[in-house]
């Protein structure tokens, strides 16, 4: 085990890095024994060898094969293409739109020479029917437009008027209420005053009986 | 930034950055390539570790701790996966390769290879195919990778007292490589 510890200590020892007694130590060892020379001589062998190491270029190699992320999703415009082009087929057939070459240049007409009247007319009718409509339709909401707003009128009349009852009921049952209880007071009034002038009359009349009595004497 | 360090790269590769993942990758693949090719002694084993090991590297950089120190995560993650792969292959392409007879014994690919290989990693390759993988990873470490003892136990699992004992076969082993030829 001694052995195994002192060549352990050997690169440092190559590198002056032990301590002075190490250092002395494992020199003393090296002296004494053939076997840990022969290690050392390994060890010198294994460095030089390993000094002249040229790092070798690393061959070209996919360094993301493995932690590529999932591409993002592409809109596949190609069955946008297709599905333009077959729209445009079908309105190029329905329409029977024509592409024509002449002295001009390029002319576009829909539908052959033929059909041009009665595209016309269809034309036509189309756009008759479509005004009778639309004129039917304005009318019918107009009217419709007008019975709400009569309706509307007429709940808000009704309302008004059930407001105003209402509150010509309350300040008539206020006017009576009021004149009742005037009448009360005013009553009572009358009678205190009558009350007083009665007290003043008889107290007149013993007054008087009072001087009479004295005159007679 | 002109110079980005590990923890942003990592944090951009983490965020989905292909850039960045493959500047780390670049950053590093060169240690590791020739590590393994010392340990392999064959290019086509040394890129299979390689691609192994950043193929580890990407699945466990969630778990990086980002403290600083990834070079020495990826080493202990590269010296890891090439003890595997060897362990795996259970086979040392690099034995009974003798200094004497390697013409004969080398396969027609490794010497091609060796045509294009400059002399001197020629002959530390020589060295290295005389010790056995556990030897030789020994030596890798402690002498290529400046390792103490105790950072190759951490290393590798072994005990430091078992590498020492490995560190000084290894060495007796190649004296008695160097010395038979002369003897004969």
């Amino acid at each position: 085990m001694q052995y195994e510890e002192i060549v352990a200590l050997l690169p440092d020892f190559l590198d002056d890095k032990l301590s002075q007694r190490q250092q002395q130590w494992v020199s003393d060892s090296l002296d004494s024994s053939e076997e840990l020379r022969s290690a050392l001589a390994s060890l010198k062998d294994l460095r030089a060898a390993h000094n002249q190491w040229n790092d070798e270029d690393v061959p070209q190699w996919h360094r993301t094969a493995f932690a590529v992320r999932p591409k993002a999703r592409t809109t596949n415009w190609m069955n946008w293409v297709s599905l333009a082009t077959s729209m445009a087929a079908i309105f190029l057939v329905m329409f029977r739109i024509q592409v024509v070459s002449n002295v001009d240049g390029y002319q576009v007409s829909f539908g052959d020479q033929i059909n041009k009247v009665a595209f016309k007319k269809q034309a036509d009718i189309f756009l008759n029917n479509w005004q009778t409509e639309q004129v039917s339709y304005l009318e019918h909401r107009f009217l419709e437009f007008e019975n709400l707003q009569l309706q509307q009128n007429q709940q808000i009349l009704k309302t008004t008027l059930q407001y105003n009852q209402d509150q010509r009921h309350k300040d008539l049952n206020q006017l009576a209420s009021y004149f009742v209880d005037q009448r009360t007071q005013d009553i009572t009034q009358s009678q205190q005053q009558y009350r007083q002038l009665f007290d003043s009359q008889t107290e007149d009349r013993k007054s008087i009986e009072t001087l009479y009595a004295s005159l007679e004497k | 930034m002109l110079f980005d360090n590990d923890e942003r790269l990592i944090s951009k590769a983490l965020d989905g950055s292909e850039k960045a993942w493959v500047k780390l990758v670049k950053r590093y693949e060169k240690r590791i390539y020739n590590y393994s090719l010392r340990m392999t002694g064959a290019t086509d084993e040394a890129m299979d570790i390689v691609q192994e090991v950043f193929l580890a590297v990407f699945r466990n950089l969630p778990n990086y701790r980002g403290d600083g120190v990834f070079p020495a995560w990826l080493f202990r993650i590269a010296s890891n996966r090439c003890t595997d792969y060897l362990r795996r292959k259970n086979t040392n392409p690099l034995e009974n390769k003798s200094l004497t007879d390697t013409d004969t014994l080398r396969s027609n690919k490794m010497a091609d290879e060796d045509l294009h290989r400059s002399q001197e990693n020629r002959e530390l390759l020589k060295l290295l195919s005389a010790l056995s993988t556990e030897h030789r990873q020994v030596i890798e470490l402690k002498l290529f990778q400046n390792m103490t003892f105790d950072e190759i136990e951490g290393y590798t699992g072994l005990s430091a007292n078992t590498a020492k004992t490995r560190f000084y076969a290894a060495l007796q082993k190649l004296r008695n490589l160097v010395e038979v030829p002369y003897a004969v």
